[in-house]
């Protein structure tokens, strides 16, 4: 996939995964890199990020074998953002589709 | 991908390069940052993944050390405004791949040689405006009698007027300038974080 285009998707699929439910930062890498390649050291520069923004906030989980997980948990105005960049994705998802069908049929 | 990326690291020496990426940044923020990263080694080592296999995936601890330095760089310059904060973090951008020397550099270039150009000519304005009030009422018999259009010089009321209305425009436009200096301050930080969104990925 192209390298532009994966920097901004990533952002939101960071909300996506986090809009379903708390997850903790190894998990949140996982589900991330089943379905995308990416270097999955950069999520967690985003991560930090956006908490900064306040669109997640952390707590710490301790965990029966190993060190304390650290959970991210999105927030209203997290929530917001979200709905705001699905709609503009899906609608240029949808924009870029109907322009590559268009060419498909003239061939 | 580079090609010196293809030596594989073990978790020691990805933790090292990733330490001294962050130099600079707060001990705090920089125990915090490392953390997060000891943990994820912790929890790929318990599923049963190799130290190497683990930095393989995380990619250039190198890449990611910029990553951070410029995300904080360009959040100190947002919340502190000052000259050598902006340029720490357009240097920290810059820093983040060649490419971004025409996309980061070039913009900003251009926007400083308009600020210049204001400045320039509210200074020459307010300059040329003093001279000649100063000309025409404090020095009755003017030394710049010679460079002045004459029918100026015959009525001392309107060199007066026009002294005073060049430093006001002056002064005016030096106004708008200091306005424009916060506009593109703050162009300047949007565009660097919605560069830093959008360019690199693996």
């Amino acid at each position: 996939m192209n390298i532009q285009f994966k920097k901004g998707v990533l952002e939101l699929c960071v909300f996506a995964i986090l809009e379903e439910g708390d997850c903790y930062g190894y998990e949140l890498v996982n589900k991330i890199s089943e379905n995308i390649t990416i270097s999955e050291g950069t999520i967690y520069p985003l991560l930090r990020r956006l908490t900064k923004e306040g669109y997640f906030t952390t707590y710490l989980v301790e965990s029966s074998e190993g060190p304390p997980r650290k959970y991210y948990k999105i927030t209203d105005e997290g929530l917001e953002v979200y709905k705001n960049l699905k709609n503009q994705w899906l609608s240029f998802v949808e924009g870029v589709n109907h322009v590559i069908e268009r060419g498909d049929n003239l061939e | 991908m580079l090609l010196k990326e293809v030596i594989t690291l073990n978790k020691k020496e990805f933790l090292n390069v990733l330490k001294k990426g962050l130099s600079g940044l707060e001990k705090e923020e920089r125990k915090d940052i490392l953390l997060d990263y000891e943990i994820h080694f912790a929890e790929g080592i318990k599923q049963g993944k190799s130290e190497e296999l683990i930095c393989e995936d995380l990619g250039s601890p190198k890449e990611i050390g910029k990553l951070y330095k410029a995300n904080i760089l360009i959040d100190e310059a947002d919340k502190n405004v000052s000259t050598d904060n902006i340029l720490k973090a357009i240097m920290a951008s810059i820093g983040l791949g060649i490419f971004n020397i025409v996309l980061v550099l070039g913009p900003f270039l251009g926007l400083l040689g308009v600020v210049i150009a204001i400045f320039a000519t509210s200074i020459a304005l307010v300059t040329s405006g003093v001279v000649i009030f100063i000309d025409s009422v404090i020095i009755p018999i003017n030394f710049l009698y010679l460079y002045l259009p004459k029918y100026l010089m015959l009525n001392p009321t309107i060199s007066v007027f026009l002294g005073v209305s060049l430093v006001m425009i002056g002064v005016l436009i030096f106004v708008l300038g200091i306005f424009l200096c916060r506009w593109i301050y703050h162009l300047t930080i949007r565009y660097l974080k919605f560069n830093l969104k959008m360019i690199k990925g693996k």
